[in-house]
């Protein structure tokens, strides 16, 4: 079939890579309208698979066109328009070029077929997303990318294992369900994980997201975890356990993000705490528990890219985004205000916001799939996440104590970004049916029923009143300029630990070589070839002394040999002998060859 | 001013300057509330436990 189309990445990393031959206004309406050009170009591509160019025993598909690409193929044209409208003020080639590229890896690793192709764009994710964090050039940018680029590449190497493995094992590339069992499974599933944020894999997130640039965080929010749950969604629906890790990946970022100063790295836990909601939807593996995960990761990349939007124009006209300096912004910037509540209301799932139609339809299938512990945490979860996201954020930032800053309202591409996405959590929770209609698997579910918004309502009414009396009991934890050890502290003192036994273990071997190989080895050999065939004689009639036990004339005999050999004097015996011994340690040679 | 410089001085602007600890003074009265409700709400979750579970 003939398609005029081109391969759904295409668009957007070629056209991020031209980028730097523009400049001014025709660079900013190039960034706006490539997602555009790629989104109609993706609506020109029929279901099915194109692009297959055969690959060394298989083959490789650059389009996959499926539900479930779609969805994902759809919501990350969308972000990457909201993206570039929200960093047009931004003239920096590198982010520019970056921001662009990352936002095509992302769509061509959705719409891979084949695990190769997929591995492509997975490290293309990560090398764009390196730039857009070392973009930022401050000392902690620098060390953040450098982590995060090292980390992922981690990831992508055990991915790349995995796939090796898999291939050689079933002689197919094709990126369908896998499921856990094989040691690739498991390779695969780790690497995915990487880039998941997984519980113990996580730290690069909260590292490296608060630490890009401003607009560079908006990118960095939507893709990679995305990437990883479509990943999970496709190779590993129904794996067991990613239940648990789901459940830690929804409960554990609930104390860090209390305790966090930075509000952008508030909303980096936060993040965590929401993809842990789609990894459970996965692990479940129901239709409506994987519908779930998907409708939420729409919603997510929606609700949250909103919430970064409005800490990120905050930043933007204070320059600063501690808790601890910040408050009373309201009157400065109410719009900005006004769509932080939105996006806060959306992610604490109230009843008319996008949150509610989607993370309710995982705590469904928790619910009936009689996994009561797992929707106890969940519940727990969702109190967490109103309180973190949906209270703190705001209310530190625009309401508190009056910080007394006085600043100018977001810029009016900002204020458009962040409308459109308020304006869509509104829609998406207001009619969600159109959500519905394009999710993987046909669901007539009901997210407004009287039980599940009353039980909605009381659960986010009771958090709101457990905040309110533990601030005004004085019981809130102070927001304090910290550092808060996380997980990365395995890593850190787990990587000096390493570096110590590597020192210990290397450089020992090192020594020793040093000494024996190239001391005294090399002195020997010098030694000895100074005058290999009188050495040859000495040493071979020292030999000869000591094994039959004759010890006459030993010195005298070794330095006439000596002398012999300096002045080239033999007798001819002695000579023939040499030649003899010569060639017989050639032969040796050749024959052990 | 090169664009290196720039963020620079942008950087220098987010120099963190601003108070160390933000503390939430308790309002008289409101502790023996916050316990009274903490009371009901534990009770409350109890009870819907141990009619569901």
């Amino acid at each position: 079939m003939t398609i005029n189309a081109l391969p759904p990445a295409l668009i957007l990393i070629l056209g991020g890579l031209l980028v730097p031959l523009l400049k001014g206004r025709t660079r900013q309406a190039v960034l706006l309208l490539l997602p555009v050009i790629s989104f109609i170009n993706l609506l020109q591509i029929p279901v099915g698979s194109h692009w297959v160019f055969p690959f060394l025993s298989d083959q490789i598909v650059l389009g996959r066109i499926d539900k479930l690409s779609l969805i994902f193929g759809y919501i990350f044209h969308l972000v990457a328009f909201l993206s570039a409208l929200y960093a047009l003020h931004v003239n920096d080639t590198v982010q520019n070029v970056a921001g662009t590229v990352y936002a095509g890896a992302a769509i061509g690793a959705v719409f891979a077929g084949d695990m190769f192709t997929l591995f492509v764009f997975w490290e293309l994710l990560t090398i764009s997303a390196t730039f857009l964090i070392l973009a930022r050039r401050t000392e902690k940018a620098l060390g953040a990318g450098f982590r995060y680029f090292m980390v992922h590449v981690a990831g992508g190497l055990c991915l790349l294992a995995g796939i090796i493995i898999h291939v050689f094992q079933t002689g197919s590339a094709a990126f369908d369900l896998i499921g856990l069992g094989t040691t690739a499974s498991w390779f695969i599933f780790i690497g995915i994980g990487v880039n998941c944020a997984w519980p113990l894999l996580h730290p690069w997130l909260t590292d490296a997201y608060p630490e890009a640039t401003i607009t560079g965080t908006i990118f960095l929010s939507a893709f990679t975890t995305k990437t990883a749950i479509y990943a999970l969604a496709r190779a590993f629906p129904g794996t067991e356990e990613l239940i648990f890790i789901g459940g830690a990946m929804a409960a554990f970022p609930i104390f860090y993000a209390v305790i966090e100063n930075d509000l952008r790295r508030v909303l980096a836990y936060s993040l965590i705490n929401q993809v842990g909601f789609m990894v459970v939807g996965i692990g479940i593996g129901t239709a409506l528990s994987i519908n779930g995960a998907v409708a939420h990761a729409f919603n997510d990349l929606l609700f949250k890219g909103l919430l970064f939007m409005t800490m990120g124009a905050v930043m933007y006209r204070t320059g600063k985004i501690n808790a601890t300096d910040l408050g009373g912004l309201y009157k400065s910037m109410p719009w900005t205000c006004a769509f932080c509540i939105v996006g806060a209301a959306s992610i604490s799932a109230f009843p008319l916001f996008s949150g509610f139609v989607s993370k309710s339809m995982v705590m469904e299938a928790a619910a009936l799939g009689d996994m009561r512990w797992l929707w106890f945490i969940l519940l727990f979860a969702s109190a967490g996440v109103f309180h973190h996201a949906g209270i703190k954020i705001p209310f530190f930032a625009f309401f508190s104590h009056d910080s007394g800053i006085r600043c100018k309202e977001a810029p009016p591409h900002m204020l458009l970004a962040m409308g459109i996405s308020a304006l869509l959590c509104i829609l998406i929770g207001c009619f969600p049916q159109y959500l519905y209609s394009l999710l993987p698997y046909a669901t007539d579910y009901e997210p407004y029923t009287i039980s599940h918004v009353l039980a909605q309502t009381e659960l986010l009414f009771f958090s709101a009143l457990a905040f309110t009396l533990l601030l005004l009991a004085g019981i809130y934890p102070a927001e304090i300029r910290s550092l808060n050890i996380d997980a990365d502290w395995f890593y850190r003192k787990g990587g000096r630990q390493v570096y110590r036994f590597c020192q210990w273990a290397f450089d020992g071997i090192n020594d020793w070589a040093n000494r024996t190989i190239a001391q005294k080895m090399t002195k020997r050999l010098s030694r000895f070839f100074e005058e290999p065939g009188g050495n040859f004689q000495k040493y071979g009639y020292r030999l000869l002394v000591e094994t039959s036990g004759i010890d006459k004339n030993y010195e005298k005999m070794e330095k006439q040999i000596d002398i012999r050999s300096r002045m080239a004097t033999y007798s001819v015996g002695a000579g023939v002998l040499l030649a003899v011994m010569i060639l017989a340690f050639a032969s040796l040679l050749l024959f052990f060859r | 001013m090169s664009k290196h410089k720039q963020h620079r001085k942008h950087d220098h602007a987010e120099k963190e300057d601003g108070p160390m600890i933000l503390d939430h003074a308790a309002v008289d009265g409101y502790r023996p509330i916050f316990y009274i409700c903490i009371t009901i709400g534990i009770l409350y979750l109890a009870f819907v436990f141990w009619r569901t579970w």
